[in-house]
């Protein structure tokens, strides 16, 4: 019954929870004449077509929740990035050089825990459409990280950081993101409603 | 009023749950669907297709006993309300009236 319950916990991302149960229900009911390859099949073709239906019903209710969970998880990695550089910058003047760890706890942060973050903070605000609100932050969010790097690094604080502006193509990596965005929603669903 | 317009896939749906009568859920729907219409959907489209109607007020929903074989998962059955029978009827008179004199190969009125 693993399978079933790792079922469930996707299928909460696009359905009520009890919903999601009577669901994989009747995806084990059927899976006594197949096999487990079709109980995946259906529940990744659940998954989409309910997603799918959430973004076409609720468009601006999903782009606005997509837009603040992309602000969020900006904030906190250049809010982190620049603690960083800042004390970077103080060790530097203390002849000091940051260590291996201090660039491994900052990658964590940017490319893992920010985003998941982000992702829960979604996912206690988007009960049961949480994939359609994490697939579109995924695509706007390099757009949202540029307009503040643009923003925050060109207007504000030229004379220090005008060689790091990017152009929008290098954001494009954060789609990975997606990863993050998901088990932080799904996990923030988890511990309101336990499976 | 105004009747409510029906997809071909809804009205395909409401007509299986309506010839199922109280046991109409997700397992024997797909099964009437695809003896009945030919057509093989999937759950997604199914479970998609549900939850609209529902949201339209065509079908109602209740939850029935947990069974050892769906892993102690109740199953939801579904069955149409006063609306959804209004609108089932409302799409098929106007299909007989489309069809009032014309001949369709291989197709007898019932």
């Amino acid at each position: 019954m693993h399978n079933a319950k790792i079922a469930e916990w996707l299928l909460s991302s696009v359905m009520a929870p009890a919903l999601a149960r009577t669901v994989v229900g009747d995806l084990l009911e059927g899976r006594a004449t197949r096999n487990a390859g079709w109980f995946w099949v259906n529940v990744f073709q659940t998954m989409v077509g309910c997603g799918w239906r959430d973004l076409k019903e609720h468009p601006g209710v999903i782009l606005r929740l997509a837009v603040r969970g992309a602000l969020v998880q900006s904030t906190i990695a250049m809010t982190v990035a620049l603690f960083f550089k800042f004390t970077g910058s103080i060790f530097s003047g203390l002849g000091l050089v940051p260590g291996h760890s201090s660039w491994f706890i900052l990658s964590l942060v940017l490319v893992f825990l920010a985003p998941l973050f982000a992702g829960r903070w979604i996912g206690r605000r988007s009960s049961g459409k949480e994939l359609a609100v994490c697939v579109v932050m995924t695509v706007v969010s390099p757009f949202v990280l540029a307009a503040i790097n643009a923003i925050v690094i060109c207007c504000v604080w030229p004379a220090i950081n005008s060689h790091n502006t990017a152009p929008l193509w290098l954001y494009w990596w954060e789609i990975w993101f997606f990863i993050p965005y998901l088990l932080g929603a799904l996990h923030a669903r988890q511990r309101r409603v336990p499976i | 009023m105004t009747p409510i317009a029906l997809g071909d896939f809804e009205q395909i749906v409401l007509l299986a749950v309506l010839r199922l009568k109280k046991n109409a859920y997700g397992v024997t729907i797909r099964e009437e669907i695809a003896t009945k219409a030919g057509r093989d959907p999937s759950p997604g489209a199914l479970y998609t297709t549900i939850v609209r109607l529902e949201d339209k007020g065509l079908l109602k929903s209740r939850f029935g006993d947990p069974t050892p074989e769906r892993g102690g998962r109740a199953k939801r059955f579904v069955e149409l309300t006063d609306e959804g029978i209004a609108a089932v009827a409302s799409t098929q008179r106007a299909y007989r009236r489309l069809l009032q004199g014309v001949s369709l190969p291989s197709f007898s009125h019932a």
